[in-house]
């Protein structure tokens, strides 16, 4: 039997729950802030590096000598090329971790039906290698 | 030559804006993800080691993780170092102890186990510790650029603490300092039926 709780103990959890509320609240800003800034940056530079070439000189110079630097451009392309790949291959890793992990619903299934028929999928839900052949 | 110049910085502003995407979108929900599954294959293997005996599916113990372990998922989302920045800001750590005293319940849930059994279910909750603080330091990649003034002050304080002979493991020191917090928030949303 779950104990009562005091009034101490609810006025903790009140206030618990109201500073969890305002700090849930305030860290999506913040995070936000920071994200849409470096978009705002980004932004800036190309427009401002574009207005440079048009002949407007502006502040735009820092932003025009990094980013038609053609070695720059390059690192740029091939770190976001790069960036994708491991993003690809960690998701597909994950996919296959979370597939094996449903591997316990069988075996605790057969606990219950030994009878139980299986697709005889490999481990991470691949295809089996004897079905390949 | 000025047309290969606007191609340039085009290909370089794309370029960014894909890292940006890739890195505070993509990556943030595969950080989710990834700490859920993680926090998912260790309440599974809890649950295999209550199955081969090693404690009993009731045992406070296994209730007190299985709880913490859920709250980990369900709030998973939240889970960030600004989350946290503003919960140590803003919540009394004696309320946090009022509601739910995760250390303390931990000790008196443990005390009438074996040892084996006591050494085995710290691992799990060691485990535990190591995924929260991975995820609290990888998964908020908007705090990365912070990181190596961090880096920096623990260097500093490191080598404090090693002129002043204060032999205690940073580990150590981080687990007693900020875990009972997140512990015990856990905890208390994992054990919840509403937040």
């Amino acid at each position: 039997v779950e104990r009562k709780k005091t009034y101490e103990e609810l006025e903790a959890e009140n206030r618990v729950l109201r500073s969890t509320g305002v700090a849930m609240a305030l860290a999506p800003v913040a995070i936000n802030i920071v994200r849409w800034a470096g978009a705002c940056v980004i932004a800036y530079f190309g427009y401002a590096s574009i207005a440079s070439l048009a002949g407007k000189t502006t502040l735009s110079a820092i932003g025009i000598n990094f980013l038609s630097n053609v070695t720059i451009s390059n690192s740029l392309a091939w770190l976001l090329g790069g960036g994708g790949i491991i993003f690809g291959v960690r998701q597909r890793r994950l996919r296959r971790q979370i597939a094996r992990r449903l591997e316990r619903i069988p075996q605790l299934e057969a606990a219950i039906d030994p009878g139980r028929t299986s697709s005889r999928l490999a481990p991470g839900g691949v295809t089996n290698p004897k079905d390949r052949e | 030559m000025l047309g290969s110049t606007i191609f340039t910085v085009a290909y370089s502003v794309v370029s960014l804006l894909g890292l940006w995407y890739l890195v505070f979108w993509l990556y943030r929900g595969y950080s989710v993800d990834a700490f859920r599954q993680d926090m998912f294959d260790l309440r599974d293997d809890l649950f295999d080691a209550a199955r081969t005996g090693l404690i009993s599916f009731d045992h406070p113990a296994y209730g007190l993780l299985r709880s913490t372990i859920n709250g980990f998922i369900r709030f998973g989302h939240r889970f960030t170092i600004g989350q946290f920045l503003f919960m140590m800001l803003l919540i009394k750590r004696k309320d946090l102890e009022t509601i739910a005293d995760f250390d303390q319940e931990w000790d008196e849930s443990i005390s009438d186990l074996n040892q084996n059994t006591v050494h085995c279910l710290e691992n799990f909750k060691a485990r535990m510790d190591r995924i929260a603080i991975k995820q609290l330091i990888m998964g908020t990649p908007e705090f990365w650029v912070v990181y190596p003034l961090i880096s920096l002050c623990i260097c500093l304080w490191l080598l404090w603490r090693i002129g002043t002979r204060q032999t205690a493991s940073f580990w150590s020191f981080v687990r007693n300092r900020f875990f009972p917090e997140i512990d015990n928030a856990a905890y208390f949303y994992g054990r919840s039926k509403e937040a």
